[in-house]
C-alpha cells in the first residue's frame, strides 16, 4: 500500500478559509500538549486563550499586527521572506527615539535651585526631580512637527535596514532569511550599544538602567480613551493607512502585480523585461519602511524610552516581527484577511503573556515565559499550516501493490 | 621558543569547543543542503539541542547522555523535514521557519524548568586532552564525510538529489531514502554541535542560549560552499572570533555590545565574500536547492 | 483483469510482427486513464509491446504518448488501469520499479545529471552496488560495456562536457547496463540529423534481434514508418489504431493522427516574404558564455531585415539557445556587439537588459515556456499585464480584459475565462496565451526558440502562419532557432546552420537542400 500525491483537478473549495482555521486549532492543541508536559494545566491554558479573544487589551497588538501583516504581505507576495521585521522595528524605535529625545526635544541638567522655576514653566517636563542633579526636557519644535519627524526618521531607518538585506539578495543572491535574521541580532546589539553610550540618558534612572531619557509628554502619542487598552489614534491611523496603501498597490498597480509574479515565477518576469533585482529590493524595503513606522509607534505610544534589551528572547517589540509572519501567512497573502488573522494572532499573543502572569502568581513562576509560549504557538500553527496548505492544490491517492524492494 | 609554541597550542586548544561546535553544525547543515533542502530550521533545532543537552546533563549528571539526547532530537527533526520535503510539494522555507519557531519555544520550555532546580550541570572537562580529542574527532569526521560525498554511491546519490531530484529518481534511486539519510546524518551533526556549544563552550545555560549561533553555522557552511574541507577553514575563523571576542574587545577598547555583534557581522561578511569572489561558481550550490519536489510534475 | 495471457484477439489483430513466435506481449497496458488539471491526458488506453519489435507510438504533441510511457516508467501513476509484465499485473510507482522490471526510458532532454560524472550517474541505478560502494569500482565495467556498444567513453567525465548526441548515447548505455528489456525512446532522436539517427537505428536493430523491444515515440510520420515494425497512433488520449509497417502509408497515418483536421495540416514551405533593404538587427562577432564557463557562442555575426524570417537550424546544445538569449538580453554578451534599429538609427543594445530591448518592440518566445514565459499561478489577464509594454504604472483591468478577449477569440484559446489561472489550461492553450501575447507586442521584431515545440500540429501550423504573415504584412523581423528542422524549413526566408557555436552555413530558403543542412549540423 503506497501513498502518492497528485494534483487536484480543481482546487479545494474554501481551502483559503478552512486551512488557516484548522491550522490554528491544531496548533493550539499541539501547544496545549507540550505545555501540559511542562506543567501548565490545560484548563488554565484553554480558558486563558478563550478570554484573550475577548480581552480589550489585544486592541493595540491587533492594530500593530495589521500594519505589520500588511507590510509582510508585500514582501511575501514576492517570495522574499522578510524575517527581519524585528530589526527594522528596532531601528524604527531608535530613529523615533533619537528624534524624540534629542532633536524635537532635549534634556538638560539644571541646578537644584532652578528646579522650582522650571516646575512652574509650561512646556517643560521634569524628567528627574532629584535634589542633586535634576533633569528637564525642553521642547524645540511644535509637537505635531516633532511627531511627524519621529515617524519619518523611523520609517527611513527601517527601510534602510531592510535595504541592506534586499541588496544582498538582489546583487549577491544571499538568502534573505539568513541575512535578515542575522541583521536582527545585529540590530538588538546595536540598540543596546546606542542606549548604553551615545544615547544614554541624563537622569539617575537612565544612568542606572542603561536607557535613554523619557520622551517629552507633548510628543507622546495620544491614547484613545477606551478602557482596558492603551492604543493611540496614531497607531490606528497608521494601520488604516498602511492597509489601504498595500491593498491599492497589490490590486491596481504594476508594482504590486510584479511583486506577485516575482513570487510565482521570477523567470517569467525577467523574460518580460522587468528587473527582478529591482523588485527584490522594493519588496524588502517597502516592508522595512512600514516596520520602521511600527517601531516609532512602539516608542512613541508605549515605552516613551529606549531601554537595554536584557534578554533577546523578550525584546521590546514583543516578537511582533515574528508573529506578523504568522499573520501574513494565515491570511494566505490576501490583504483582506489580514485584520482577521491579526485579531487571532493578537489574541494568542495575549494568551501567552497572560499565562505567564497567571502561572507566576500561582506559585509556579519561572516555568514558562510569554515568549516561549508565543514561539511554540506560532511554530505549531505554522507547521500545520505549511503542511495543510499543500492540500488546497494536491490530494492523496492510495496505490495497491508490492513494495519495490531495494 | 618552547613557551611561544606552548602559548599557540593553548590558544588553539582553548578554541576547540567553539571550533567543534561550528564545524560539526556547519558540516551537517552542508550535507542536508547538498541533498537539496534549504535548511532554515537550523537555528531553532540548534537552540533546542543546546537546551536538551543542558537539561539532560543537569538531570543525569552525565554530559555524554546530554550529547546523545541532543543528537537524537536533532535527527528526529532532520527526518521530519526530509520526509515532508519529498512526500509533499512543500515550501522548504516555510517548514524551516516553522520548525525554527518551535525549536525556540521548546528550548525555553525544556530548559527553564530544569534550570530552576539545577542552575549548573556536570559539563565536559576543560582540559587539554578533551580539547584535543574534540579537534581530532571533528576533523576525522569531516574527512570521512568528504570521502563519502565524493567517492561513494551514497555521496553521488545525495548530490544527485540536490541537483535534480526528478532526474535522480529517473536514474533509479529512492530520493526519499536518500533525503532521509542526509537529514538524519546532517542533523545528527548539528545536534552534536549544539550539545558541544553548551557542554564544552559556554558551560552555562539561560533562556536563549545558542540563539543565533545556528545562523552563524549556516553562514559558515554557505561561505565555504558546503565543502567539508573548506568548512574547516571557515569554522576556524569563526571559532577564533567567538572564543577571543573579549580579548578583541579589550584590545580595541570597544563596548561589550559591539563585541556581541562581531560574530554576526562576520557571518554576513563571510557570505558576501563568498558570493563576490569566483568561489561561488567553483563551489556552486545544488541546482535544485530549495525547490519543491513534486513527483507527478506535469511536463508539457 | 489478469486475463491477458488468454486474450488472443488482440494478438490476432496485429499481424506482421517481425518474428511471430512470441505469443506473449512483454509489456501491456489495459484501460489506462490519467487526468491532469484541465485535461484528460489518457482515456482508457490499451497497448501491447512484444519482444523483438520496434513499436512506434505516434501522435501529435499533447496526444498522450509521453504521458503513457512515463506511466510505464513510474514517473506518473495512472488514475485507473493496469500494467502487465509478461501477463502478470504489476505496480510501477517509481522509476526504480520500472528498472527492476526491465523498462528503461530515454527522454528528449537527457535525464542524466550534468554536474556528476558518467559513472556516478550510472551507478545510481545499479542495485547490486550498495550505498557505501566506491564509484571507482564500475569504471572498468563501463568502458567495457561501452565498447560492446561501439561507444568510447571516459567514465570520469562530467556530463555537462558531453554533446547532446553523446548524452543520449550514455543514456542508451545506461539502459543496456541496467538490463533493459524494453527501451523507450521518448522523442529522444526525433530532432537529430539523419546521420546521427542512423547510429541509433543500428542500435535498435541489434537490441531487438537479441530479444529486446523498443518503443519509439515520435510525431514525425516518415520516421515511424522507416524505423518501426508496428505503429500505434494516439489522438487526444485515445488509441486510434495499430498498423504494421507493411500497411502503413503516410496518408493513412495522417488521417489517424489528425482525424478531420487533417486538411489543416501542411508541411509545405510558407510563402516567402519580401524583406526591406535595411538592417533591423545586427549581431556583430558575438561571443557568449554557456552555463559551465565555456563559450557557447563563438563569434557569430548576422543581419536581420524587416520582414525577414531567419531560422537557425542545429542540433540541441550548439549555442543557438545562448545566442537567442543574448539577443533578448537574458544572457551576457562577453565579446562583440548587438544593434537594433530604433528611431531610424542602429542602437547598441549589447547587455542593455531585456527591459530596454523589449521596449523597442521586441517579442520573445522562450525555450521552456512554462518556466520562462508565463507565470502558471497567475491568470491570463495578469500574464498580459505583467509586460511593461502592456501596462505602465496603474493597471487598467478593463483594458487588459479587452485585450485578453481579443487574443482568446483570435487564437481560439479554450479557457473558462480570462481570469483563469494559466496552470488550469491545457498545454496547447497555455502556449497559445504566450504566443498570442508575444505576437501582440512584437512591433518590430520577434525572437524565439522552439516556438511551437509543445503545440499540437494544427496550432503549430497556425502559429507559424501567423508569424509569417506578420513578417510579410507588418514587416516585423523574426529571428528564431529550432531543433526541429522541418519547422525551420517551413517558416524561414533565410536558413542558417549553427554548429559548435558558429554559423557554418547560410542559405536562402528556396535554395536550401535538406541533406546539405543536415550535414552541416553534424560535421
Amino acid at each position: 500500500m503506497r501513498v502518492v500525491v497528485i494534483r487536484r483537478v480543481k482546487p479545494l473549495p474554501f481551502g483559503g478559509i478552512i486551512i488557516p482555521l484548522i491550522s490554528i486549532i491544531i496548533g493550539i492543541l499541539l501547544s496545549a500538549l507540550v505545555l501540559y508536559g511542562v506543567g501548565v494545566p490545560p484548563d488554565i491554558y484553554f480558558s486563558t486563550i478563550a478570554t484573550s479573544f475577548l480581552s480589550p487589551q489585544i486592541l493595540r497588538s491587533f492594530v500593530l499586527l495589521t500594519a505589520l501583516g500588511a507590510a509582510l504581505i508585500l514582501s511575501f507576495s514576492g517570495a522574499v521572506w522578510n524575517i527581519g521585521a524585528e530589526g527594522q522595528m528596532i531601528w524604527g524605535m531608535i530613529g523615533a527615539g533619537y528624534i524624540g529625545v534629542f532633536v524635537a526635544a532635549s534634556s538638560y541638567y539644571i541646578s537644584p535651585s532652578e528646579l522650582p522655576i522650571y516646575q512652574a514653566m509650561p512646556g517643560v517636563m521634569i524628567l528627574d526631580a532629584s535634589p542633586t542633579k535634576p533633569v528637564i526636557s525642553v521642547l524645540h519644535m511644535a509637537p505635531p512637527l516633532g511627531q511627524a519627524l519621529m515617524i519619518l526618521v523611523a520609517i527611513l531607518l527601517g527601510g534602510l535596514w531592510a535595504l541592506i538585506a534586499g541588496s544582498l539578495k538582489a546583487f549577491l543572491e544571499i538568502d534573505e532569511v539568513a541575512s535578515t535574521l542575522i541583521l536582527n541580532y545585529i540590530a538588538y546589539f546595536s540598540f543596546n550599544y546606542l542606549v548604553s553610550e551615545p544615547l544614554r540618558g541624563l537622569s539617575v534612572q537612565a544612568k542606572q538602567f542603561l536607557r535613554t531619557d523619557a520622551l517629552h509628554y507633548a510628543l507622546r502619542f495620544v491614547r484613545i480613551p477606551v478602557p482596558g487598552t492603551t492604543v493611540t489614534y496614531m497607531e490606528v491611523a497608521l494601520a488604516v493607512g498602511v492597509f489601504i496603501i498595500v491593498w491599492f498597490l497589490l490590486k491596481y498597480t504594476t508594482l504590486g502585480l510584479r511583486l506577485k509574479i516575482l513570487g510565482s515565477n521570477p523567470n517569467a518576469l525577467k523574460a518580460a523585461g522587468v528587473s527582478t533585482r529591482k523588485y527584490i529590493i522594493i519588496a524588502l524595503t517597502l516592508s522595512g519602511l512600514i516596520a520602521g513606522s511600527v517601531g516609532a509607534m512602539i516608542f512613541g505610544a508605549n515605552f516613551y524610552r529606549l531601554e537595554k534589551i536584557d534578554n533577546i528572547v523578550t525584546p521590546p517589540t514583543q516578537n511582533m516581527g515574528y508573529t506578523a509572519i504568522l499573520v501574513s501567512w494565515l491570511s494566505m497573502l490576501d490583504i483582506r484577511a489580514v485584520p482577521v488573522s491579526a485579531y487571532i494572532v493578537a489574541a494568542l499573543m495575549q494568551a501567552g503573556s497572560e499565562l505567564q502572569a497567571r502561572l507566576g502568581t500561582g506559585g509556579v513562576s519561572g516555568i514558562v515565559s510569554g515568549s516561549a509560549i508565543t514561539y511554540t504557538l506560532i511554530g505549531f500553527v505554522l507547521i500545520t499550516f505549511t503542511i495543510l496548505r499543500v492540500f488546497t492544490e494536491y490530494e492523496l491517492k492510495f496505490v495497491r501493490g508490492e513494495k519495490s524492494g531495494e | 621558543m618552547a613557551s611561544e609554541i606552548q602559548v599557540i597550542i593553548d590558544i588553539i586548544l582553548a578554541a576547540s569547543p567553539a571550533f567543534a561546535t561550528y564545524y560539526l553544525a556547519a558540516l551537517g547543515h552542508g550535507i542536508f543542503e547538498k541533498s537539496g533542502v534549504l535548511n532554515l530550521a537550523i537555528d531553532g533545532v540548534f537552540t533546542l539541542g543546546v537546551a536538551i543537552a543542558f537539561a539532560v546533563t543537569a538531570v543525569s549528571g552525565n554530559p555524554n547522555l546530554g550529547l546523545i539526547a541532543a543528537i537524537a532530537s536533532a535527527s528526529a527533526f532532520g527526518l521530519l523535514i526530509a520526509y515532508l520535503t519529498i512526500k509533499l510539494p512543500i515550501s522548504h522555507g516555510a517548514i524551516g521557519l516553522s520548525i525554527m519557531f518551535v525549536g525556540y519555544g521548546l528550548a525555553s520550555l525544556v530548559g527553564v524548568p530544569v534550570r530552576r532546580v539545577n542552575p549548573s550541570a556536570n559539563w565536559y572537562p576543560m582540559d587539554d586532552l578533551f580539547w584535543l580529542s574534540l579537534i581530532v574527532g571533528s576533523i576525522a569526521i569531516g574527512i570521512l564525510i568528504h570521502y563519502m560525498l565524493s567517492r561513494t554511491k551514497l555521496g553521488a546519490a545525495i548530490r544527485a538529489t540536490g541537483e535534480n531530484p526528478h532526474a535522480a529518481s529517473s536514474l533509479g534511486i529512492s530520493v526519499m531514502k536518500i533525503r532521509l539519510i542526509s537529514g538524519m546524518l546532517g542533523y545528527a551533526l548539528i545536534g552534536a554541535g549544539s550539545a558541544l556549544f553548551v557542554l564544552a563552550y559556554t558551560q552555562s545555560w539561560t533562556e536563549g542560549t545558542g540563539m543565533g549561533h545556528g545562523w552563524i553555522a549556516f553562514a559558515v557552511s554557505l561561505s565555504a560552499g558546503r565543502d567539508p574541507i573548506v568548512t574547516m577553514l571557515a569554522s576556524t575563523v569563526f571559532a577564533a572570533l567567538l572564543k577571543y571576542q573579549y580579548n578583541i574587545q579589550a584590545a580595541l577598547k570597544i563596548s561589550p555590545h559591539i563585541t556581541n555583534m562581531i560574530p554576526f557581522v562576520a557571518a554576513l561578511a563571510a557570505m558576501v565574500i563568498f558570493m563576490v569572489t569566483p568561489l561561488h561558481r567553483k563551489l556552486a550550490p545544488p541546482k535544485s536547492l530549495g525547490k519543491r519536489y513534486f513527483k507527478e510534475e506535469r511536463t508539457v | 483483469m489478469e486475463e491477458v495471457q488468454t486474450q488472443k484477439p488482440f494478438f490476432e489483430n496485429t499481424p506482421g510482427l517481425s518474428s511471430g513466435e512470441e505469443s506473449l506481449p512483454f509489456l501491456s497496458a489495459r484501460n489506462i486513464v490519467k487526468k491532469f488539471p484541465g485535461t484528460l491526458a489518457l482515456d482508457k488506453v490499451s497497448i501491447d509491446i512484444y519482444p523483438r519489435e520496434i513499436h512506434a507510438l505516434l501522435g501529435e504533441n499533447g496526444a498522450g504518448k509521453s504521458t503513457l510511457v512515463k506511466i510505464f516508467y513510474g514517473i506518473y501513476v495512472p488514475d485507473e488501469g493496469d500494467i502487465f509484465i509478461q501477463g502478470k499485473k504489476v505496480q510501477i510507482t517509481y522509476p526504480r520499479d520500472a528498472i527492476k522490471y526491465g523498462i528503461s526510458l530515454v527522454s528528449q532532454t537527457p535525464q542524466i545529471i550534468e554536474r556528476l560524472t558518467i559513472s556516478e550517474n550510472i551507478i545510481l541505478g545499479l542495485t547490486k552496488y550498495g550505498l557505501i560502494s566506491r564509484i571507482k569500482n564500475i569504471h572498468k565495467y563501463l568502458i567495457e560495456e561501452g565498447e560492446k556498444l561501439g561507444i568510447k567513453i571516459d567514465p570520469e567525465t562530467e556530463v555537462w562536457k558531453l554533446s547532446y548526441t553523446q548524452k543520449q548515447l550514455v543514456e542508451l548505455l545506461r539502459a543496456v547496463i541496467l538490463g533493459a528489456k524494453v527501451i523507450i525512446l521518448d522523442e529522444a532522436i526525433t530532432f537529430l540529423p539523419l546521420i546521427e539517427k542512423k547510429k541509433f537505428y543500428k542500435f535498435m536493430r541489434e537490441f531487438t534481434s537479441k530479444g529486446g523491444a523498443v518503443i519509439l515515440i515520435t510525431h514525425k510520420i516518415p520516421e515511424a514508418i522507416e524505423a518501426a515494425d508496428r505503429i500505434t497512433v494516439l489522438r487526444k488520449g485515445k488509441v486510434i489504431g495499430t498498423v504494421p509497417k507493411k500497411e502503413a502509408t503516410i496518408e493513412s497515418i495522417r488521417k489517424m493522427m489528425f482525424g478531420e483536421r487533417v486538411n489543416e495540416i501542411t508541411y509545405e514551405r510558407l510563402p516567402l516574404s519580401q524583406p526591406l533593404n535595411e538592417t533591423l538587427l545586427e549581431v556583430k562577432d558575438v561571443w557568449v558564455y554557456g552555463d559551465y564557463g565555456v563559450y557557447a557562442v563563438q563569434g557569430v555575426s548576422l543581419k536581420l531585415r524587416p520582414g525577414e524570417v531567419i531560422g537557425i537550424a542545429g542540433v540541441a546544445g550548439n549555442g543557438q539557445l545562448e545566442l537567442i538569449q543574448s539577443v533578448i538580453g537574458l544572457r551576457k554578451v562577453d565579446k562583440g556587439r548587438i544593434f537594433i534599429k530604433s528611431n531610424g538609427e542602429l542602437e547598441d543594445i549589447t547587455n542593455k537588459g531585456t527591459g530596454r530591448i523589449r521596449s523597442l518592440g521586441v517579442g520573445y518566445i522562450p525555450d521552456e515556456p512554462l518556466k520562462f514565459g508565463v507565470s502558471m499561478d497567475n491568470t491570463i489577464e495578469e500574464n498580459l499585464a505583467m509586460l511593461p509594454t502592456i501596462s505602465k504604472r496603474i493597471i487598467r483591468w478593463r483594458r487588459i480584459a479587452e485585450l485578453a478577449k481579443k487574443l482568446i477569440d483570435e487564437y481560439r484559446i479554450v479557457t473558462p475565462s480570462s481570469r483563469t489561472q494559466v496552470k488550469l489550461l491545457s498545454g496547447g492553450n497555455l502556449m497559445k496565451v504566450l504566443v498570442s501575447r508575444e505576437l501582440e507586442v512584437s512591433k518590430k521584431m520577434l525572437i524565439a526558440y522552439n516556438p511551437t515545440r509543445a503545440l499540437d500540429e494544427v496550432t503549430a501550423i497556425m502559429v507559424r502562419k501567423v508569424i509569417k504573415s506578420k513578417a510579410i504584412k507588418k514587416k516585423i523581423g523574426v529571428l528564431f532557432a529550432s531543433e526541429d528542422l522541418d519547422e525551420v524549413m517551413q517558416l524561414s526566408d533565410t536558413i542558417m546552420v549553427m554548429n559548435s557555436g558558429k554559423i557554418v552555413g547560410v542559405f536562402p530558403a528556396e535554395k536550401a537542400v535538406r541533406e546539405e543542412i543536415e550535414r552541416l549540423m553534424v560535421m
